[in-house]
């Protein structure tokens, strides 16, 4: 399983797996757009460059989808390609690529929820065995 | 069974979170709710309202209101003040939807005059007002204009145009909260703060025609512009949109990044804060006040535009029409008020996160013309059902730091609703019920569904028993553009 959400009262969650790093990031990137719309129904065709960084895993996946809710809200569109690699350097964490979507079109789109934040509530990345799993609350 | 095992009933409404109830609590949680709305309330909401009693410089008791649910750091449906010597200020206690409120606006219309044409209307509204996911604004506004915004806020609006000048009146704050500064507020925010204003949003957010379905107190309603039943309200919901989302989101970083100079452990992280005189606190108030104002705007675009559709499809000015502002209140806010504790006034910061501020008669906030009966409180029901306006109280004064409800509050998560319901059935459902809902999506009104949500007669009624706030005029909807 890539993801799964999982229901709060007034918002919604998602816990996404990764058998490292990047897919963790990836399936999180997924995760985020498939509370907004259908992914199924998305092409790929916008393309934008990435480049985040964060003081340790958390912080750079916390940092990662602040960063995909600013590019949906001033770009105008679902991304659900994510061709990202992440380096630690001097203990501190980059991730860099380019991210492929489309831009919102009402007639082809199936129209979910808006993404006010992330919330840092039990925000957590943790490595259990061999696979990395992420746990989220998105502020709806 | 409810939580009500681990409170210890005061009266009918009244319940207290006593200090043992979770290691650390400096003072007692105080509910306000009927018993039947505590079995729709998660443990969840307690263990956070359990927490802010353990934050620095609490006044009195942390409350929860009969609308109380599980948020993330402050339960939706909270309100907390701190003193502003040893308090402090936190971005998880407003939330990120910042100064999300309501507006309501009265007609001289019936809802005979507008039943004929009450499709027309909705469907011409959900054109002129843009809603729904990502939802942009119909002008192009310049970062430069959004700095000149979120200092003016509505006021802004009204001298462009959009709106009438006594309008601001009916405003909380006049529409414009002084002491913003948007070189506290960082690019990005701007950057999403410029497609989005003058729309809607999502989630629970709307525009609805509803029709005044019963009066509770006759002199009150009419002072307020209710004159008879069937007369046709517009009400509206929403806030801040991605400018105001993004300052939270920012704040609560920096707040983060401060939490070692905190002489205590944060309970949660969702609840990261600063003490009020720090500069991170001064900061977020002075970047929290330009959302305000941003909200306020917002607001005032989206009247404008409904008005101008009124005009449209009545064919009359809106004068004509009487639709004039009967108030406009903030749900998610922090302010500087002065309240009475232990018998002395003090100035403390309120924050209210999903509660609205409940003014009793003679504080100087309210309008002159509201003045001697004390603020509106306007009070939307969910998707399908009523909505209220209450009344503040000086109970309200002296108990919750004049604050009462702000909604009905979720019972199911949005998962679970979409799971239970079909959006299409929900829509045509209320249809048959006589409520033509035009939404942006079929799933947010799935998860939107009523029966997600509790019964807002019962909270409303909690504040009513409790005296906090008192019931003025209920409304059914009869027309809903859905975000």
């Amino acid at each position: 399983m890539n993801y799964e959400y999982f229901g709060h009262t007034a918002d919604v969650g998602f816990r996404a797996y990764g058998k490292n790093l990047t897919q963790l990031f990836i399936n999180s990137g997924k995760a985020l757009f498939g509370v907004m719309t259908n992914l199924s129904k998305v092409g790929t065709e916008t393309e934008t460059k990435i480049e985040i960084e964060g003081d340790n895993v958390e912080d750079l996946l916390y940092n990662w989808l602040n960063e995909l809710i600013y590019l949906f809200e001033t770009l105008n569109c679902f991304f659900k390609d994510f061709q990202i690699e992440i380096k630690r350097r001097k203990g501190k964490y980059f991730l860099k690529g380019v991210i492929r979507g489309e831009k919102v079109n009402l007639k082809k789109h199936e129209i979910g929820n808006e993404v006010k934040a992330i919330t840092y509530h039990n925000f957590k990345v943790e490595k259990t065995g061999q696979k990395y799993v992420a746990n989220v609350l998105l502020d709806i | 069974m409810g939580v009500e095992s681990f409170l210890k009933q005061i009266d009918e409404v009244r319940w207290l979170l006593p200090k043992s109830y979770k290691k650390g609590m400096k003072t007692e949680g105080l509910v306000i709710a009927l018993k039947s709305l505590l079995q729709g309330v998660e443990k969840g909401a307690l263990d956070q309202l359990a927490n802010i009693t353990m934050l620095p410089g609490i006044q009195k008791y942390a409350i929860g209101l009969p609308d109380i649910h599980w948020g993330y750091g402050f339960p939706i449906g909270g309100v907390a003040a701190f003193d502003t010597e040893e308090g402090i200020i936190s971005p998880g206690g407003v939330g990120f939807d910042i100064n999300c409120g309501v507006r309501v606006m009265v007609t001289s219309l019936t809802f005979e005059d507008v039943k004929p044409k009450l499709k027309n209307l909705i469907d011409k509204l959900f054109e002129n007002v843009p809603s729904g996911l990502g939802s942009k604004g119909k002008i192009r506004f310049t970062v430069r204009e959004i700095e000149e915004i979120c200092v003016e806020g509505a006021q802004w609006a009204i001298e462009h145009g959009y709106g009438l000048e006594s309008d601001e009146r009916y405003i909380e704050e006049n529409g414009k909260m002084e002491g913003a500064d948007p070189a506290k507020v960082s690019s990005r925010a701007k950057q999403r703060g410029c497609p989005q204003l003058g729309s809607l949003g999502s989630g629970n957010h709307f525009l609805e025609i509803q029709v005044v379905d019963k009066i509770f107190n006759k002199e009150i309603a009419e002072k307020l512009g209710f004159q008879k039943l069937g007369q046709i309200v517009v009400m509206l919901h929403t806030g801040s949109r991605g400018f105001g989302h993004q300052i939270a989101t920012d704040y609560l970083k920096v707040m983060l990044g401060y939490s070692n100079k905190l002489d205590f452990k944060l309970p949660d992280k969702q609840l990261a804060c600063a003490y009020v005189k720090s500069r991170e606190a001064e900061d977020y108030i002075k970047a929290m006040k330009c959302a305000v104002n941003y909200a306020f705007a917002n607001r005032q675009f989206i009247s404008h535009w409904t008005r101008e559709t009124f005009e449209k499809i009545f064919n009359a000015s809106s004068e004509d029409l009487g639709m004039k502002v009967v108030y406009d209140v903030a749900h998610n806010i922090a302010k500087l008020e002065e309240h009475e504790v232990d018998g002395e006034k003090i100035r403390v910061y309120v924050h209210r996160k999903g509660a609205t501020r409940a003014f009793g008669p003679g504080r100087k906030e309210i309008p002159i013309e509201y003045r001697e009966i004390g603020q509106p409180v306007l009070i939307p029901g969910s998707m399908g059902t009523a909505s209220y306006v209450l009344i503040g109280t000086k109970k309200a004064m002296e108990e919750t730091f004049g604050s009462t409800c702000h909604g009905s509050g979720r019972t199911l998560s949005r998962a679970a609703a979409k799971r239970r319901y079909s959006g299409r059935q929900v829509v045509s459902e209320l249809q048959s019920r006589g409520i033509y809902v035009k939404p942006a999506s079929f799933a947010v009104a799935a998860e939107e569904a009523p029966g997600s949500y509790k019964n807002v007669d019962q909270v409303t009624l909690s504040m009513h028993k409790a005296g906090v706030s008192l019931l003025v005029v209920r409304m059914k909807p009869v027309g809903v553009v859905k975000g």
